[in-house]
């Protein structure tokens, strides 16, 4: 969807539309709390996330409110400390991919012809293969690890962003403030980066927290198949992963449903931001 | 629209290169060797150099590259490393049984959406359209590993409904029913997912639909209100569920994988992990390729059929 | 004379039509077709037809907006044809250009104020200190009071939009202003007084106008002369008196006679009313480009492209000598 909008919205009108979303204030608030849970982790667990303790697979008690896993681990600690993979893994792929994305877009939509068929038709390129499928063979073959996750899911995750960001600048450009911008001899990096982006960044934010959320799924995936972030640190997906025993998940449901819910949650969160978002900013919506 | 379609399928053939090209050099760049997976500590360097050159992977990086691409030209996807089967054949016999689950969860996934969506767009913001978009989300948030452990957790151990892995009962007669029984949760799985993206977008088409103004005239004229919703504007709301139920399916072979992976269902997405594992080069590249050619010509005929939906929309 | 500001000479603008599998160049839209035409300092050049006739399109390409196929453009004397970007920066000073449309000319996320203190500080027309005053000194000029310059676009109505427009031209201190229909978007009420504001800052800046617009009614107002375009090509160029009082190109005729007299008194009088269509740019009619709707069309139109002759001043394309009253003779 291509849109323009003509309104500025004040931030205090967006926050006001935002609020109307209760599912998306909801979102905001489990981001804000996963945002704190990664910063103060050492504060907050109980247990260090690796420290291998004498109980193994104990159910929840007092001392390990969440139980211990397979190799005496706290389960609650190693769930808070993996918020900051999910997060990290989430925010800092989907900031790479964006960064790029909004360049190579700007690029094959303002400067059109070759340039735009070269970026369009490599997007083209990266956009047919099934991402989690590529990232599989790359990271088991490059090797796993959460940077080298970062990085490749932000390089592989540009051409979303791209395709949204030429379409909208292909229509800013025939406004006729652009042309304007034109002759009144700004150059064409003010254009770009002053006149036209401002313009079109708010469908980039409503599509950066779906890649967000995106991203997450895609890295506990990973982590579940054993091609991510690798123990003993600990990621929600791999922690799932010894969950596949019938053992585990008939007579241990403490070792599985907790990071699963916490996928699950932040994943929710993410998406509802998305949607509030996109509402708020919508400048066609009514308050 | 003849040009339109002989234009896109000539596109295709560099966008097919370049998706090789770049899955080649990903793969073939790697540190060590598929070789070192298959030797035995015994063998003697001798022998496994024998074994690399058998394999062809002693010769340059860039030789290797062209030598695979003039194969696939001649129609000759290699050979796997580990069975020494045709590539085309390895992958050509697990090909069924990931379209049978994909196509199945596709068409539930349509059917669960297409009611929900349209009737939480004719009451928004009431009860039943919260739950609806809840739902959705739920859907579109789940990651199906975690979905899957749930509904094998509930219907396989709990209530033993269900079997939990594998498309026919080891030992058992086979047959259609048993496979069905079998695709049901890893089905339910991909399903979950995808009707969750097509309720929001069924949603939100029939929502800027029932504003238009050719809708009052019909409820003006005095058309029934069920006709109206299903003749005028649900017809004209399907035409953006075209475009994402293309776009969807590069998302659903990804699920697939996941998915398969959990149930053991003998399908591309396993085989995908398999040839991963073992380093299994020739058939990674063909999986890819495949994969490639399917989402292009999905996005292909999603153009086309949109534009036979659309009588607006002419091809250039 | 004195030396024009502008000249154009054998001006030619062509767009390539694309077509087939591999998008070849098919044809080309000829949407300026061997333009000759001066422009002098300090007058006001009225440039009339019906949309798709190519007018914009030299405004455009004075600017150069638009990449030229053949001729020439000369501006002060100079030869900026070929002039890239760069080089065209520092003319963008000398001449500026209003946009038609008062919506989507002004960038939605900037005041007023921002907007037009964007411009002083990148071409330091004025010392950075002197921002503020200067940016007070053009609103006033163009009739917005400087208290709106923390207003965004959006909450201005269409023509203190175009106002603001011509605000942001002004700001660079042009020779040259080039209004792209400028007030047709604009109701019949604002017209009038933006068409005062434009007369205005001629006497008061010494402007120069290409004023380009689709009826004659508009460019009466304020052209010192008018040239009639019809498919890329002029048609009649003429002092606006002799557009009005002697109208000679049979598509000029027929312009006039749909502009409405603002004189009851002279109402009443038979209209001139052309049937058919533009033929397409991209394959227009041997000869005479108008002779397919021209009703004193002979064989010699279709064959022969007549010539912009000058007879006093008063320059027409047209095999003939048709008079206005000719037409209802030949209906009859």
């Amino acid at each position: 969807m291509v849109q323009v909008s003509y309104g500025q919205s004040g931030a205090g009108r967006i926050w006001r539309r935002f609020r109307n979303h209760k599912l998306a204030v909801m979102g905001l608030a489990v981001i804000i709390m996963l945002v704190f849970c990664a910063l103060f982790a050492p504060f907050i667990a109980p247990h260090e996330p690796t420290k291998i303790g004498k109980e193994f697979e104990s159910p929840p008690s007092g001392q390990y409110l969440l139980g211990t896993d397979q190799v005496g681990r706290d389960v609650l600690s190693r769930l808070i400390f993996a918020a900051r993979i999910s997060l990290s893994v989430g925010i800092g792929a989907t900031a790479i991919a964006t960064l790029w994305g909004i360049l190579l877009g700007l690029e094959a939509g303002y400067f059109g012809g070759i340039t735009d068929m070269f970026i369009m038709r490599i997007a083209d390129v990266f956009m047919s293969f099934p991402m989690l499928i590529l990232i599989m063979v790359v990271s088991s073959i490059v090797g796993s690890g959460l940077s080298r996750i970062i990085f490749i899911m932000g390089v592989l995750g540009w051409p979303q962003v791209a395709r949204l960001v030429r379409g909208n600048v292909l229509s800013i450009k025939e406004m006729d403030y652009t042309k304007s911008a034109v002759t009144l001899g700004f150059t064409t990096q003010r254009i770009l980066f002053l006149h036209i982006l401002p313009n079109t960044i708010s469908p980039i934010l409503v599509q950066a927290t779906f890649g967000v959320a995106r991203a997450i799924i895609m890295e506990s995936a990973l982590s579940f198949l054993g091609l991510g972030v690798n123990p003993p640190a600990a990621s929600w997906g791999n922690m799932l992963t010894d969950a596949q025993s019938l053992t585990t998940l008939t007579e241990r449901p403490w070792l599985w449903l907790p990071p699963g819910i916490m996928i699950l949650l932040s994943v929710l969160a993410f998406n509802f931001v998305g949607d509030g978002l996109r509402d708020a900013l919508d400048p066609k919506s009514i308050e | 629209m003849k040009n339109y379609i002989i234009r896109r399928l000539l596109i295709m053939i560099p966008i097919l290169i370049g998706v090789s090209f770049v899955v080649f050099f990903i793969i073939h760049l790697a540190p060590g060797s598929p070789v070192d997976l298959m030797i035995s500590p015994t063998m003697t360097p001798e022998s496994r150099a024998a074994l690399e050159h058998n394999l062809g992977l002693d010769a340059p990086l860039y030789r290797q590259y062209f030598t695979w691409l003039g194969n696939v030209i001649r129609g000759n996807l290699g050979y796997s490393f580990t069975s020494y089967r045709p590539v085309a054949e390895v992958i050509a016999e697990r090909i069924p049984a990931t379209f049978l689950l994909m196509g199945s969860a596709f068409v539930a996934g349509l059917l669960i959406a297409i009611p929900l969506g349209v009737a939480s767009s004719l009451k928004p913001h009431s009860l039943f359209d919260y739950g609806a978009t809840f739902l959705a989300f739920f859907g579109v948030s789940a990651p199906n590993f975690f979905l899957g452990l749930g509904l094998i957790f509930i219907f396989c151990i709990k209530l033993r409904w269900f079997p939990s892995s594998g498309m026919f009962t080891l030992g058992g007669g086979g047959g259609v029913l048993d496979a069905a029984r079998h695709m049901v949760l890893p089905g339910a799985v991909l399903t979950i997912n995808i009707s969750g993206r097509f309720i929001r977008y069924i949603r939100s088409s029939m929502l800027d639909i029932l504003h238009q103004d050719y809708l009052r005239t019909a409820a003006a004229k005095g058309v029934p209100f069920f006709s109206r919703i299903s003749i005028h504007a649900f017809r004209n709301a399907l035409l953006p569920l075209i475009t994402l139920a293309g776009l969807e399916i590069p998302t659903l072979l990804s699920g697939a994988v996941v998915t398969e992976q959990i149930f053991a269902w003998p399908g591309i997405g396993r085989l995908t992990m398999d040839s991963i594992l073992l380093r299994d080069y020739p058939v990674l590249m063909g999986l890819n390729m495949m994969s490639a050619m399917m989402v292009l010509l999905a996005s292909l005929i999603t153009d086309i059929l949109y534009g036979i939906a659309d009588p607006r929309i002419k091809y250039r | 004379m004195a030396q024009p500001l502008v000249e154009l000479k054998n001006l030619k603008i062509h767009y390539p039509v694309r077509g087939g599998v591999f998008f070849r160049i098919k044809n080309h839209v000829k949407a300026v077709d061997g333009v000759s035409l001066s422009i002098y300092p300090n007058e006001t050049l009225g440039l009339v037809g019906e949309s798709g006739c190519g007018k914009s399109t030299i405004g455009r390409g004075i600017m150069r907006l638009e990449q030229i196929s053949a001729g020439q453009i000369y501006f002060e004397g100079q030869d900026i044809s070929r002039y890239s970007r760069r080089q065209m920066r520092p003319l963008w000073k000398k001449m500026q250009m209003v946009f038609q449309d008062p919506y989507s000319s002004l960038n939605p996320r900037k005041t007023v104020g921002n907007a037009l203190a964007e411009i002083l500080r990148v071409h330091h027309i004025v010392p950075d200190r002197g921002i503020p005053g200067e940016i007070e000194r053009i609103m006033n000029l163009i009739g917005l009071s400087p208290d709106l310059k923390r207003r965004f676009p959006h909450e201005f109505s269409g023509g203190q939009r175009q106002r603001i427009n011509i605000a942001k031209a002004l700001t660079m201190r042009p020779r040259l202003l080039i209004c792209d229909e400028a007030i047709s978007a604009l109701d019949v009420s604002i017209q009038a007084q933006i068409l005062t504001l434009f007369t205005e800052l001629r006497s008061r800046l010494g402007l120069t106008y290409l004023f380009i617009a689709h009826g004659l009614g508009a460019v009466k107002y304020m052209s010192d002369r008018i040239a009639v375009m019809y498919l890329g090509k002029i048609v009649e160029l003429a002092p606006a008196q002799g557009i009005f009082a002697d109208p000679r190109h049979p598509y000029t005729q027929a312009l006039l006679s749909a502009y409405p007299d603002p004189n009851p008194r002279n109402r009443g009088g038979k209209k001139i009313v052309l049937t058919g269509q533009v033929p397409n740019p991209a394959d227009p009619p041997p000869g005479c480009g108008f002779h397919t709707r021209c009703p004193f069309a002979g064989n010699i139109c279709s064959s022969e492209t007549p010539d912009l002759k000058n007879d006093g001043g008063h320059f027409t394309a047209c095999h003939f000598r048709i008079h206005p009253s000719d037409w209802f003779e030949v209906k009859q």
